[in-house]
């Protein structure tokens, strides 16, 4: 009886305390509360996605570098949005008996980071948003070349690729937007909690410290605006003078925009429209844009070989010019392998695919084709290689993956690894649970 | 009514709600402004059918086939067609698609140029429609004409002679039911419509129709020197600016349009036709969206330059020809759509592909065709009065530049001024690289001409080009606007303040009070843009604008006219009114109506529609509970009690001993649930708020489609919100006092339990109420030391541990296979799979059509009335909700937030009536003028009007006015179908003869219907559960509902299709039913079944066993 009276005493006791906590914990809660939501989705938002690609694997905070392009595989950067973003944030709470205004300044600066971040990806990294619409195209055709050549899986349900308008300096920051995910919408939402808490904390006269914390995301913004609004100019005058017949105003203009636009100076279309104009003023004989208007019109008459001679030949140079040259040189050899392989040329799709990836590795679309045509001409430990690469580049993305374990426990049931070839099938079954045809089958001994 | 509690608060706020007032009365009339002048949107067109007549099929039938054979001598030189019908249509000409429309609940239509589907002879105009509304037959209303090139027009037109059946079933061989081959000597002659509503209307159409209905005029231009370039130029003169003008063009390269110096086109001369991944399959898409057929390749040909039979390859085709955008073919082989994104010098077209049999090695390569055709554009934004340039450029490489153009203004007096490419046009053409000459133009031939011949012609929208300068355009107009407003209220306000020595306040705040009425105003005016039966700019009219204005000035002059002796007799009478209809009885009273005719709502056409497999699931459950005492099924010989739904069944089994089985009694308690429903929230909001809200919410949630329509359905979600509501507002009666009141709080948590057990999904509502709690009671932390707190929590608690281990124990996922949301154990991290879709929630309940103003008013609440702890409590409990289903239910529906959906009503009132409370207030604050007080009440009560005629489709069907546009759920909208289960069990039932086998897709809800169980359950992808049943004689996998031996897949399919007989597939629903067969099944049914019957959703198909024929698909 003692011994359950103590108890009792003890727990009395203890909940006595704890009341206590809890009241104080309330108090601080009921003071901070805007504050502690705020840091808890700063902090949370650089594990979440921020930047999902349609095909390979997506961005985290910490993955998103802040100067550098991303890599093919996701890392995680010391200089990233996400890593700079949690340290400003600890200075400033760590600041915040110092003084108030460091936290505003703070605030001011991760509202900066999350609103640069989109205009980072629309104007400052022109290959990664090229990546990401590449990829936003790609995928349906990869689909469809799953649906066509594969066996059969239900799949994903139609995929649509956005209507993006990428001619305009507000139609990219658009489509820069609308790859941006939970991540980065929770860090915004998270640095203007900060931002209000920090308002609310400073005495006397708002207005001063409201129209600091707004000018430097303004500025910032303004920094990296203002080039490709010149250059949004400069292109609707090429256009307008393209229109008019005005063939070598039109070629200056353009060449204007491309100046002031890095999307521009990588566009393989600009170049080509250049050289077309070339040609109807009966300009500029051998010049890189000619071939590169002479490359397209080949690859449209699906002259292949021909269009990456082209292409190759105007990437002879240096600088941005050589550098699309390059990249569509890559892109027409991964056409030329689906195209070979659809008339059973098998080998020969391979050779392409494998020089299209050599050439540019960021044609990662090509991945599940090469897979599919190791697989065929019975390259099983090569299919199994590229499946192996693949695997880390579409994680994010069930069916695909789920397709990618399938061929890759085809290709080891194929070297007679049963066990490995299970193995497979199950992922591929984890990966798509929810209809997965193929491995189904291939797991019951269909 | 009842005014504020708290008006002394709200003065202090006075000039804020002023300025506020002003603003969004600014804002609006911008956006006005905007839209009728700056950049107003595109035109719509009601169609002429002229003596064309709405026909329908002899019998009844929502789902129909119509066909007319027409005989041509010569391919036409203009064909067209206007077509309208009930819900949906798909029209086909020669078996190629021409078009299609679907709005739900809507006489869709459109117009459509069909001269290259035609050709000489026998052509088949063909439309199929599928409608889901009722009541009556699918109907149909076609107008055309077709113009042979010697003139002669042989007209087309909806009547008696049409040929129409409701099932495809009737064509006999394997031709398309829209094929020319077909004999239509057995199909029935259609008959003219019954048509019950007066007046008909149609939906309007983007296309002039005059584009298609003028004869055919232009000639294609050149230069003299026939360069590879040429700039052609013109002027048109217009009677006065934005004049509507329509112009049609085509060059023979790529092509630029400028109309007074706007560039019309998009720049499109490195054009990458063709430049798409992978190429084959593009072209054979190309051919499919055609509708032409594809040259099946006998040997694999790696695919080189392309070689289209007409015209002759070029390699730059017209800006027209890529900037096609396809929508995902509605076809169940997979086909996917593939658009690349816009670029100015390059804008690629989309790559859709049917599936090919043997990929690899029987591969077709199509060839590609070159689409040449002719655009229209409507350009009347761009034309000013007097002369109007129009230039236009063309590139080619292998041939002259060459340009055809025509056109027209719509005058004053509704004629039309035409206008079009001949030698009248300049032309400047680039020589060389230094020179260019100008000219007039010569003409090379007209319309028709070798090569293209006579043009396709399509809408085309004029390009999106300058987003920045659009961008300050827009701020600039809003932003005039808005200054102008208040710089007008300003100065009238101190203009009044002078003239009748008041002090300027009262004149500011009064004058703030008169653009209240005008602001509601134009937002009623903006609800007909999103009702199908009126144009998308109906809104915007110059009318409008002006009237709007002068209502802003005109207004104030009755700052003179306070006639206060009126007002205040006026006043004294209402009070005595309301003293003599017995106030404290009075809102019972309006209650008991509301409720009566919520009631009344509900019960129309309660047994209308068959019971869907959802309801039979819960109903067939319910008969264990006079046995056992408790819902269960029994498979393979064991007890399976019911694992979710556990309350759901109950009801529904005291309404069977009641009533007997029928629709009408088992929809019944969710009938009576749906019409308590208006009781609670009337109640619940008038005790959080005061009784306007209760009542006006009541009233709403009464005649809201979304909750009759529910209410007419057994399934679970009806009882789950009546429970849910008690525990939102239990809950909140408990919390509102200190200490906690126990006995609330108990019934609350019993409440709670309720929900749980009608759906565990609603296990979200316990969050959500500890987030209620912490905003009613907010830095207050005495309730953690409520004991009583605890106990409620520990007994949920352990009534949601019991369900969670009923539902493991008496679940057999072993030798269970296939997939369903039985699979959902509970909340998880849904947000970090792929799967998440973090708008799904804020599209289907936030933004659906009919909670959009509701949104709006809860956002505008937030605003100014978060102070008031009833609204937070709402608020908060509705965003939690919304935030958890959203991130931690790993499975996506419409009707997942249907038991919170109220809390969206009631927030969007209260705010409006707070609202309202707040411009009396401010009227009291200008001085309490009966003319301030008028303007405050017509403002408040036109909020309170607009929030209930948005809230159902007896006015205003406001159909588009939701994030996913005119795409309904299926319980969004009165008198709409879901599955006629009824409908194809009865029909089979009346064919059945002996030897014949039914496979069923819902074996449990046909059973119920036929009399009859099915004989097999097709599952060929496991899409649906299937068990191992080892009592069997030979033990095999069966459906879970009636223990149906499953075929898994085509061997066992044929091996029962060998036997002989006739095999009746029960295709129900039909929209997923043979979607999920492996594509071999599919395949199989379609070359070897027919269509024996169609209805809502559903369909029977035949198939022919190996002994008997039939004579069943080939009889009308």
């Amino acid at each position: 009886m003692k011994k359950w009276r103590r108890l009792a005493a003890w727990a009395q006791a203890r909940w006595g305390k704890l009341a206590v906590l809890a009241e104080r914990g309330a108090r601080v809660w009921a003071t901070h509360w805007v504050l502690i939501v705020g840091s808890f989705l700063v902090f949370c938002s650089v594990l979440l996605k921020w930047v999902e690609f349609p095909l390979s694997q997506n961005l985290s905070g910490l993955q998103l570098p802040l100067l550098r392009n991303v890599g093919l595989i996701a890392h995680v950067y010391l200089l990233s949005f996400g890593i700079l973003g949690i340290g400003v944030l600890i200075t400033g709470l760590v600041l915040l008996r110092l003084s108030g205004p460091l936290l505003a300044l703070a605030a001011a600066i991760l509202i900066t980071l999350s609103a640069v971040v989109p205009c980072q990806i629309a104007f400052q990294q022109p290959a990664l948003l090229r990546r990401l619409t590449d990829e936003d195209q790609e995928v349906p055709v990869i689909t469809l070349f799953a649906k066509n050549y594969l066996p059969r899986n239900l799949g994903p349900a139609e995929n649509i690729p956005k209507q993006l308008v990428l001619y305009t300096a507000w139609g990219r920051f658009l489509a820069a937007c609308s790859f941006l995910r939970i991540g980065w919408y929770c860090f915004g939402f998270g640095s203007v909690l900060v931002a209000a808490y920090s308002i609310s904390r400073f005495r006397g006269e708002r207005m001063p410290m409201v129209l600091a914390l707004i000018c430097l995301p303004v500025g910032a913004l303004l920094v990296l605006v203002t080039p490709p609004v010149i250059g949004q100019h400069y292109f609707t005058a090429a256009s307008m003078a393209k229109a008019q017949g005005d063939n070598e105003r039109a070629i200056a203009e353009y060449r204007k925009a491309m100046q002031w636009d890095q999307w521009h100076a990588q566009d393989i279309d600009t170049y080509a429209t250049i050289g077309e104009l070339q040609k109807q003023a009966g300009s500029a004989e051998d010049s890189p844009e000619r071939h590169i208007r002479r490359a397209i019109e080949l690859k449209q008459a699906s002259e292949y070989e021909l269009a990456i001679f082209e292409f190759n030949r105007a990437a002879d140079g240096s600088g941005a010019l050589a550098v699309a040259a390059k990249r569509e040189s890559a892109r027409t050899r991964a056409d030329l392998g689906v195209a070979l392989y659809r008339v059973g040329s098998i080998g020969g799709a391979v050779t392409n695919w494998e020089q299209a990836l050599g050439e540019d590795p960021s044609q990662l679309y090509v991945l599940p084709y090469l897979a599919r045509g190791n697989y065929d001409i019975g390259r099983y430990q090569a299919a199994l290689d590229v499946i192996a690469r693949l695997v880390k580049v579409v994680a994010n993305h069930p069916s695909l993956l789920a397709n990618a374990y399938s061929l890759g426990g085809d290709s080891y049931a194929k070297l007679d690894r049963i066990a490995d070839a299970r193995r497979y099938y199950n992922l591929a079954v984890l990966a798509d649970n929810i209809v997965n045809y193929w491995a189904l089958s291939r797991l019951a001994g269909d | 009514m009842e005014t504020s509690s708290r008006p002394s608060a709200y003065g202090q706020h006075a000039l804020h709600w002023s300025v506020a007032l002003v603003a969004v009365c600014g804002l609006l009339l911008g956006y006005f402004a905007f839209r009728t002048f700056v950049s107003p949107l595109p035109r719509q067109y009601q169609l002429d059918f002229g003596e064309a007549r709405w026909i329908e099929p002899p019998q009844f039938g929502p789902v129909a086939y119509f066909r007319k054979n027409i005989f041509l001598s010569a391919v036409p030189q203009q064909a067209w067609l206007e077509v309208a019908a009930t819900d949906n249509f798909e029209v086909l000409v020669n078996g190629g698609s021409v078009g299609h429309e679907t709005h739900v609940k809507t006489r869709v239509a459109g117009i459509y140029d069909i001269k290259k589907r035609l050709k000489p002879g026998t052509n088949v105009i063909a439309v199929s429609i599928s409608r889901t509304s009722y009541p009556g037959s699918a109907q149909l209303l076609v107008r055309g004409a077709v113009t042979e090139p010697g003139g002669n027009v042989i007209p087309v037109i909806s009547d008696e002679n049409w040929r129409v059946t409701t099932k495809t079933g009737i064509v006999q061989g394997s031709e398309e039911w829209s094929s020319p081959r077909v004999d239509e000597a057995l199909w029935p002659n259609a008959k003219r419509a019954t048509l019950v509503e007066h007046p008909i209307y149609i939906s309007w159409v983007d296309l002039n129709p005059l584009l298609l209905q003028l004869p055919p005029s232009g000639n294609w231009i050149l230069g003299e020197n026939a360069g590879r370039q040429a700039t052609f130029s013109t002027s048109v003169n217009a009677e006065k600016a934005h004049q509507e003008t329509w112009i049609q063009v085509v060059g023979s390269g790529s092509l630029d349009l400028l109309v007074n110096g706007h560039l019309i086109t998009p720049a499109d001369i490195s054009s990458s036709e063709g430049d798409q991944l992978p190429h084959l399959l593009l072209a054979s898409a190309k051919q499919q969206q055609n509708g032409e057929q594809v040259r099946p390749a006998n040997k694999p040909t790696l695919p080189t330059t392309p070689a289209p039979a007409t015209p002759p390859p070029v390699a730059y085709s017209p800006r027209s020809s890529s900037q096609t955008t396809l929508a995902p073919t509605p076809s169940s082989s997979g086909a996917t759509s593939r658009s690349r994104a816009h670029s100015p010098t390059s804008s690629k077209s989309t790559t859709p592909s049917s599936e090919t049999r043997s990929p690899i090695t029987s591969s077709t390569a199509p060839l590609p065709s070159e689409k040449v055709t002719l655009d229209a554009y409507d350009i009347s934004h761009w034309i000013r009065k007097g002369p109007n340039t129009i230039v236009a450029t063309v590139r080619s490489v292998d041939r002259p530049a060459s340009l055809f153009a025509n056109g027209f203004l719509v005058r004053k007096d509704g004629s039309v001024q035409r206008f079009e490419t001949d030698s009248n046009w300049q032309v400047v053409e680039q020589l060389s690289a230094q020179t260019k000459k100008s000219q007039r133009a010569i003409e090379s031939g007209k319309d028709g001409s070798a090569p293209w011949g006579y043009l396709p012609q399509k809408l085309a929208k004029p390009v999106y080009r300058s987003g920045f300068y659009d961008v300050a355009k827009t701020c600039a107009v809003f932003l005039s606007v808005m200054i102008a407003t208040a710089a007008i209220w300003l100065a009238a306000s101190a203009f009044v303040a002078r003239a009748t020595g008041e002090p300027l306040r009262y004149a500011l705040f009064r004058d703030a009070l008169f653009h209240a009425p005008i602001t509601v105003g134009l937002v009623f005016l903006l609800l007909p843009g999103y009702d199908l039966r009126f144009p998308t700019d109906w809104s915007f009219h110059p009318t409008f604008v002006v009237g709007a204005i002068l209502a802003l000035l005109g207004v104030r002059l009755f700052h003179f006219f306070p006639d206060r002796q009126a007002m205040e007799e006026i006043k004294t009478r209402i009070a005595g009114i309301d003293k003599s209809l017995l106030p404290h009885a009075l809102p019972y009273l309006l209650l008991a109506i509301i409720m009566g005719l919520g009631f009344g709502l509900r019960c129309h056409d309660l047994g209308f529609m068959s019971f869907d497999h959802d309801e039979m699931g819960l109903i067939s459950k319910s008969h264990g509970i006079y046995k056992l005492g408790f819902p269960y099924t029994v498979f393979a010989g064991q007890v399976r009690p019911i694992t979710t739904y556990e309350a759901v069944p109950y009801p529904l089994a005291l309404s069977g001993l009641i009533f007997g089985y029928s629709e009408w009694s088992m929809r019944l308690p969710a009938c009576l649930m749906g019409t308590l429903c208006i009781g609670i929230i009337a109640l619940m909001g008038r005790r959080l708020f005061d009784w306007r809200t209760g009542l006006i919410a009541g009233l709403v949630y009464a005649c809201m489609p979304l909750n009759i329509r529910w209410a007419h359905n057994a399934f679970y979600p009806q009882q789950c919100q009546f429970m849910a509501l008690l525990a939102f507002w239990l809950f909140y009666e408990a919390i509102s006092v200190r200490p906690l009141h126990r006995k609330y709080l108990t019934a609350a948590a019993v409440a709670f339990c309720m929900t749980y057990v009608s759906w565990e999904g609603s296990a979200f509502i316990l969050p959500a109420l500890f987030v209620g709690l912490l905003v009613v009671r907010w830095g207050e932390w005495w309730w953690l030391k409520e004991f009583h707190l605890y106990r409620c929590l520990f007994f949920m608690a352990a009534v949601v541990i019991a369900q969670y281990c009923s539902r493991t124990f008496f679940s057999y996922p072993y030798l269970m296979l296939g997939s369903g949301l039985s699979n959902l154990a509970g909340p998880s991290l849904f947000f970090l799979t792929p799967a998440y879709q973090p708008l799904y929630y804020i599209d289907n309940l936030w933004l659906a059509e009919n909670h959009v103003f509701f949104t709006v008013m809860v956002l505008i609440g937030i605003l100014f009335c978060w102070g008031n702890r009833q609204f937070r409590y709402v608020v908060a409990v509705l965003v939690t909700l919304t935030i958890c289903h959203t991130n931690f239910l790993a499975a996506l529906s419409p009707r997942y937030c249907y038991y919170y959906q109220p809390l969206l009503v009631l927030a969007g009132i209260a705010a409006a009536v707070l609202l309202y409370d707040r411009l009396i207030s401010l009227a009291r604050q200008e001085g309490d003028s009966p003319m301030a007080r008028g303007f405050a009440h017509a403002a408040g009560l036109g909020v309170i009007a607009l929030l209930f005629l948005q809230s159902n489709e007896w006015l205003l069907k406001e159909y588009t006015l939701s994030a996913r546009g005119d795409e309904p759920g299926l319980m969004t909208r009165m008198n709409t179908y879901r599955y006629d289960y009824r409908g194809v069990a009865q029909f089979v039932t009346s064919q059945l003869q002996p030897g014949d086998l039914v496979i069923p897709g819902i074996p449990h809800v046909i059973e119920y219907y036929s009399g009859r169980p099915g004989d097999y359950f097709l599952n060929t992808l496991f899409a649906s559960k299937v068990s191992y049943n080892q009592t069997l004689a030979e033990p095999r996998l069966s459906d879970k509902f009636r223990g149906l031996p499953a075929l898994r897949n085509l061997t066992e399919l044929q091996e029962v299709t060998h036997r002989g007989g006739r095999i009746w597939l029960i295709d129900a629903p039909s929209s997923s039913s043979t979607r999920l067969q492996s594509p071999d099944v599919a395949e199989y049914l379609d070359k070897n079944s027919k269509v024996v019957f169609e209805s809502y959703r559903a369909k029977v198909l035949l198939i022919q066993g190996a002994k008997q024929p039939t004579a069943v698909a080939t009889s009308p």
